[in-house]
């Protein structure tokens, strides 16, 4: 893995001020801090490796490049992601968010044998996950975009108001209105068969 | 059918989301081990941006320098033709007149009248001119446009060149030009398109300094309060021959 001594001695808001200051050694810093943050959430939004990789080092050169004129701000997480995201979206026009629901198929054979293991999990659980993330999938885009930022990112509404450009009380709604339907559907559908 | 929630369902649903958000998170954290996250290719891109920045710079230095070279040249190839009638006297420039109604003015003889454009890009300046040379009198008669801020004016001199005037500038110009030169005045900031004709250069005189054409088009710059000027070529000159063609020079005067 990576040396993390010198990554985590510094905040993101003091690391974040060293890169606007134009310090190279926060440059390298910031890029391997955020790009795990990056890289998943480009492939959850649809784009392949070879896309997301080389949006997230088009949008560090031009930071870089013009680090003398970004602004300060108290969430850089949130503001990268931002960037990144607008930057993806303008970049690839076909690019729509999605939970890979054959992925997750394909994938979880691979994740029986890691948790199968560690946790007696009979059928029924798999089966319940697997209903839900269909049910997931079903949603618009804009609501599973949501889901994993407050979910899997553990962003707050406030983060996520940042993110996607809202405000934080439409936030919360999108979020409870997303869960009301992922219970409806949950419940009213059929358990399927495998 | 209407749904029921047992409270199997339900803790069937907090477990599934559990178990879901535990596989995405590993699916992501697989992922993110197989990419590439190496620097080396970030600071490479910045240095080549930054490289090509610098060249379009340097570019652009050469070419401006050039310009300036061009016209200084210009000066070598000028000659002096000696002039039989008087030359505008700069202090014409000083006498302010007060302004009617914050409109552009026109000042000709004892009368003044409200300068209006039309749409061919040319005023009423030039039908009064017109009017003006149908009558007897023969002597040439001083105008003076004078422009307030805020406005700008189009006007056509009689030998044809295009005079546009900026906000917070005056021009004085003979209504018609002597024969073996143009002359016009001005304080302020103009674009001329000047009519070739290399027998009558076309002389800008400003309180700095004087610009002498043939036939080109460009900006002056010169207003009163400010203490720098420019001179504009918009018709880029670049060979020895079509320089001497253009005939461009700026002079400076002494004591500026």
């Amino acid at each position: 893995m990576i040396d993390t001594m010198d990554d985590t001695t510094r905040n993101d808001i003091d690391l974040w001020n060293a890169f606007l200051r134009g310090e190279t050694s926060a440059f390298a810093q910031v890029y391997r801090r955020f790009y795990p943050l990056l890289y998943s959430y480009g492939i959850r939004m649809g784009g392949n490796r070879e896309q997301v990789a080389d949006t997230i080092q088009d949008l560090f050169v031009k930071l870089i490049l013009n680090c003398k004129h970004l602004q300060f701000t108290d969430n850089p997480k949130a503001y990268l992601l931002r960037a990144f995201r607008n930057k993806l979206f303008d970049s690839v026009q076909s690019l729509r968010p999605v939970e890979q629901v054959d992925g997750y198929k394909e994938f979880s054979p691979l994740a029986e044998e890691i948790t199968g293991n560690l946790f007696a999990k009979d059928d029924k659980d798999l089966i319940n996950e697997r209903k839900l993330a269909r049910s997931i999938a079903s949603l618009p885009a804009r609501q599973r975009e949501i889901l994993y930022l407050y979910y899997i990112k553990e962003f707050s509404h406030k983060e996520i108001a940042l993110i996607l450009d809202m405000n934080p009380q439409s936030c919360r709604n999108l979020l409870s209105r997303t869960l009301a339907h992922l219970r409806q559907h949950f419940f009213s559908t059929a358990t399927p068969e495998n | 059918m209407k749904n029921k929630h047992t409270a199997d369902t339900a803790e069937e649903l907090r477990k599934a989301t559990r178990n879901l958000i535990e596989r995405i998170r590993q699916e992501d954290e697989a992922n993110e081990m197989k990419t590439d996250w190496s620097f080396e290719p970030v600071m490479e891109k910045v240095q080549a941006a930054r490289s090509h920045a610098k060249r379009r710079r340097l570019y652009f230095r050469i070419a401006s320098a050039a310009a300036v070279l061009a016209l200084a040249f210009a000066v070598n190839l000028w000659y002096e033709n000696r002039h039989t009638a008087p030359e505008l006297s700069i202090a014409l420039l000083n006498d302010t007149v007060a302004v009617r109604n914050d409109e552009v003015t026109l000042i000709a003889g004892n009368q003044a009248l409200n300068l209006k454009n039309n749409a061919a890009g040319g005023s009423n300046a030039e039908q009064y001119a017109l009017n003006k040379r149908t009558m007897p009198a023969p002597e040439s008669e001083m105008h003076k446009i004078v422009v307030p801020r805020g406005k700008r004016a189009n006007v056509v001199f009689s030998d044809g060149t295009r005079i546009n005037i900026n906000s917070g500038s005056q021009v004085i110009y003979p209504d018609v030009f002597d024969k073996d030169k143009r002359e016009i005045l001005v304080s302020g900031e103009v674009y001329l398109d000047v009519a070739e004709n290399p027998e009558r250069p076309f002389i800008v005189k400003t309180k700095g300094f004087d610009i002498r054409v043939l036939g080109t088009a460009f900006n002056v710059c010169a207003y009163d309060r400010e203490t720098t000027a420019s001179v504009v070529l918009v018709r880029r000159i670049f060979s020895p021959a079509a320089k001497a063609l253009a005939g461009v020079s700026v002079e400076g005067r002494k004591g500026t």
